[in-house]
């Protein structure tokens, strides 16, 4: 469903992912852990067509997205770490924006957004400019016109960040009944343990490359760890 | 420990000199047109200087002395309150200078320390211009009396004061406190305005009267500390600007057009550009362009249609330049500054459209549309009244409406072209084209300009029938420019890649 092969990424001098490989497979929601500058976002910029990799081989469902950006895009479903939106529009209108050019009919488009309003409680705040809102608002938007039209696969950089405990039980409920359905995500976070209560399987990323990678679980078991958290420091220690 | 205010400086200056440096490792041929660029335009506004304070003797010029420098203090007035506005008042960064133990005056005294000494590089580097030009030719030789020296120093340094000030004032949080605080520093801008303007001051005189008032303007320090807080939480905070916006369900006429033309997605793009343009009130800032640009003509036509110090054939040809000035600086700002920055002004949030299954030439079409939106305005405010009022006949107005549309469609051609490919995504410079691409566009521009209208116009003063013949293949060619410029902004954008 989504899988990266020997992916290489350099920004000048600096080599950002080194010979990444990993598989995430149909319904699964698979976690991305790593220290800060590992090559997470990157690689999820990659599988959504903001970045083209130096070297090596980005599929997503079974499309090389170099070569297939349209059809790709069709497919995925998007949240970047930082939720930089049009701060000009209101959340309502950026939320039809996004649907209106992903092809949403109409209708549906509205009935959509009166759901993910219901769900991730907007109120009226919807109709206020983005550039007034909060950040948590922003990541509730944000996120809201990332899965709006319920795209069978779904990247999501951090997508608890920025949200109250609160919200961020919404969106970790929402995510595993959104992967029960067979719909798959590749989720990156900082927190152990999102990754080791939402995620089927855990890749961890250190420079570049993938250092560990396995159900949580079995992560703890093989490195003789009590936690996610204590795995993964032995992990990355480790060199 | 250092001082605050020259720590803040030093870091404005590292910034600014790394900022240069990146910008010119990019492309080096870039940079040596940049430097010729800067070469030709500050030795041309310093030359000016030198050559209208040496000749009084031409008999009633309508431009004299002090209105060339109260010209030179609005400009750097105005290019030290953007500054002003762009790295401090709106900018979020400015809370790590906010929060430390030290008063606001400090800050103040840093930042427009920064300013005013990159204002006096530009001046001393126009200075210098001028004096190497003496160097190459006789002719070329300009002699700048030391009084006049002084008092563009002394003006450089009161439009850093006045300009900061006005920026900081200009954040507060309602119109009757902007309008009050505005109003109470405005005796400075008032007497700097009635001893050049009215009283015609000059020669030491000016010097010694700009020099006080250089003392009186300096009061802007503790202004501009006491509002800056308020100014920043304002410009920067959330709560303070919320408004309540109507639903946006119903679609303007303009959209449902392009809808039903050019498809769903064209339509999208365009809508979102212009309710942002709209809400940045760009709207507004558009309209006191146009109206500047007429009010200005109108003197300009004023002044100079009965001055005989010009040769008979100029004074036949001034109602042209006007007409052409009007036109070329109403397109430069409505059609190419605005077509340099459209991907640019989505900042960190252009990662929306590389997201969406949209084919780049769509999205582009989008973002043109909106931009040529201003045509019919510049129609309507340049094209069309200024001729009129310049006692030009229909012919010349058809003639001043299609040169209008052939130069607003080229330089919107060239500009989305270069936009696309090279988009300013830093927000502390507020994405804004940088002033080296604005120039080299503007020379672009009008050079382009001149190539496609100065044939028709020769041609239409001996055959006026071919000369419209001729100046609808300029037309054509404009069309075809920006046909190609947006064809050039799809590839570019579909290799931009999203790093941040």
């Amino acid at each position: 469903m989504l899988e990266v092969r020997s992916l290489v990424k350099r920004f000048g001098p600096v080599l950002a992912l080194d010979n990444l490989s990993f598989r995430v497979e149909k319904g699964e929601v698979f976690g991305m852990l790593g220290t800060n500058g590992a090559g997470k976002t990157t690689t999820m910029k990659i599988l959504s067509c903001l970045l083209k990799p130096t070297s090596g081989q980005a599929l997503v469902d079974g499309l090389e997205v170099t070569r297939e950006q349209l059809e790709v895009k069709r497919r995925i479903g998007y949240l970047p770490e930082t939720p930089n939106l049009f701060e000009k529009l209101t959340g309502r209108e950026f939320m039809a924006m996004m649907g209106t050019l992903r092809g949403m009919d109409p209708g549906l488009l509205e009935n959509r957004t009166a759901e993910y309003i219901r769900i991730l409680e907007f109120g009226d705040f919807l109709d206020y400019e983005i550039g007034t809102y909060s950040k948590g608002m922003r990541q509730r938007v944000a996120f809201a016109s990332s899965v709006l039209h319920e795209p069978p696969i779904l990247i999501l950089d951090e997508p608890t960040s920025g949200l109250d405990p609160r919200y961020s039980k919404m969106v970790k409920a929402w995510i595993r009944d959104y992967a029960a359905k067979g719909n798959t995500i590749l989720m990156s976070t900082h927190v152990t343990e999102i990754a080791d209560s939402l995620c089927d399987r855990v890749a961890i990323i250190h420079r570049g490359r993938v250092a560990g990678l396995d159900t949580p679980s079995g992560l703890k078991k093989g490195l003789g760890a009590g936690t996610l958290e204590d795995a993964f420091v032995k992990l990355v220690e480790g060199g | 420990m250092a001082s605050p205010v020259f720590e803040i400086y030093f870091t404005d200056t590292m910034t600014g000199y790394r900022n240069t440096l990146n910008r010119l490792n990019k492309n080096r041929l870039y940079s040596v047109w940049s430097l010729m660029v800067m070469v030709a335009a500050f030795g041309a506004v310093v030359g000016l200087i030198s050559f209208i304070s040496r000749s009084p003797e031409i008999e009633e010029f309508p431009l004299n002395l002090n209105d060339v420098l109260f010209l030179f203090f609005l400009v750097f007035m105005g290019k030290s309150l953007l500054d002003t506005y762009h790295y401090l008042v709106e900018r979020p960064a400015s809370v790590f200078l906010l929060v430390q133990p030290f008063g606001s005056s400090r800050i103040v005294l840093g930042k427009v320390l920064s300013i005013a000494v990159f204002n006096l590089a530009l001046l001393a580097f126009g200075l210098g211009t001028m004096t190497a030009m003496t160097f190459l030719h006789p002719s070329l030789y300009f002699v700048m009396p030391p009084d006049i020296v002084l008092d563009l120093i002394l003006l450089s340094m009161m439009a850093t004061l006045v300009g900061f000030t006005y920026a900081v004032l200009s954040g507060l949080g309602s119109w009757p406190r902007k309008l009050i605080a505005g109003a109470a520093f405005s005796p400075v801008m008032s007497l700097i305005y009635v001893v050049m303007g009215q009283m015609r001051l000059g020669g030491w005189t000016l010097t010694w009267t700009l020099g006080t008032l250089l003392v009186l303007a300096l009061i802007g320090i503790p202004i501009s500390a006491h509002f800056l807080l308020e100014s920043w939480n304002t410009m920067t905070t959330s709560r303070s600007q919320l408004h309540r916006l109507r639903r946006g369900n119903g679609k303007s006429r303009t959209v449902r057009l392009v809808e039903s033309r050019l498809g769903k997605t064209v339509a999208t793009v365009y809508d979102s550009e212009i309710r942002t343009l709209m809400r940045k009130r760009e709207g507004i800032g558009n309209a006191i362009t146009l109206a500047g640009l007429l009010v200005f003509a109108i003197y300009f036509y004023n002044e100079f249609r009965n001055f005989l110090g010009f040769p008979g054939f100029l004074l036949d040809i001034i109602p042209v330049l006007v007409v052409g000035l009007a036109l070329y600086l109403s397109v430069v700002s409505l059609g190419l500054v605005p077509a340099l920055g459209a991907f640019s002004h989505d900042g960190k949030g252009a990662w929306v459209y590389r997201i969406v299954p949209v084919r780049e030439s769509e999205i582009v079409k989008g973002k043109t549309l909106a931009v040529l939106l201003m045509l019919p305005f510049v129609i309507a405010c340049v094209a069309v009244p200024i001729p009129l009022v310049s006692g030009l006949g229909w012919v010349a107005i058809l003639f001043s409406v299609m040169g209008g549309m052939t130069m607003f469609l080229a330089s919107t051609g060239l500009g989305i072209w270069y936009g696309a490919r090279n988009p300013n995504f830093d927000e502390s410079t507020g994405n804004a084209p940088d002033i080296m691409t604005m120039y080299t566009f503007m020379l672009l521009t009008l050079f382009l300009s001149a190539f496609l209208l100065l044939p028709p116009l020769l041609l239409a003063f001996s055959d006026k029938v071919l000369g419209f013949m001729m100046l609808l293949l300029a037309l054509d060619i404009s069309a075809l420019i920006l046909w190609l410029g947006m064809g050039g902004a799809a590839k570019g954008l579909s290799r931009l890649e999203i790093s941040q």
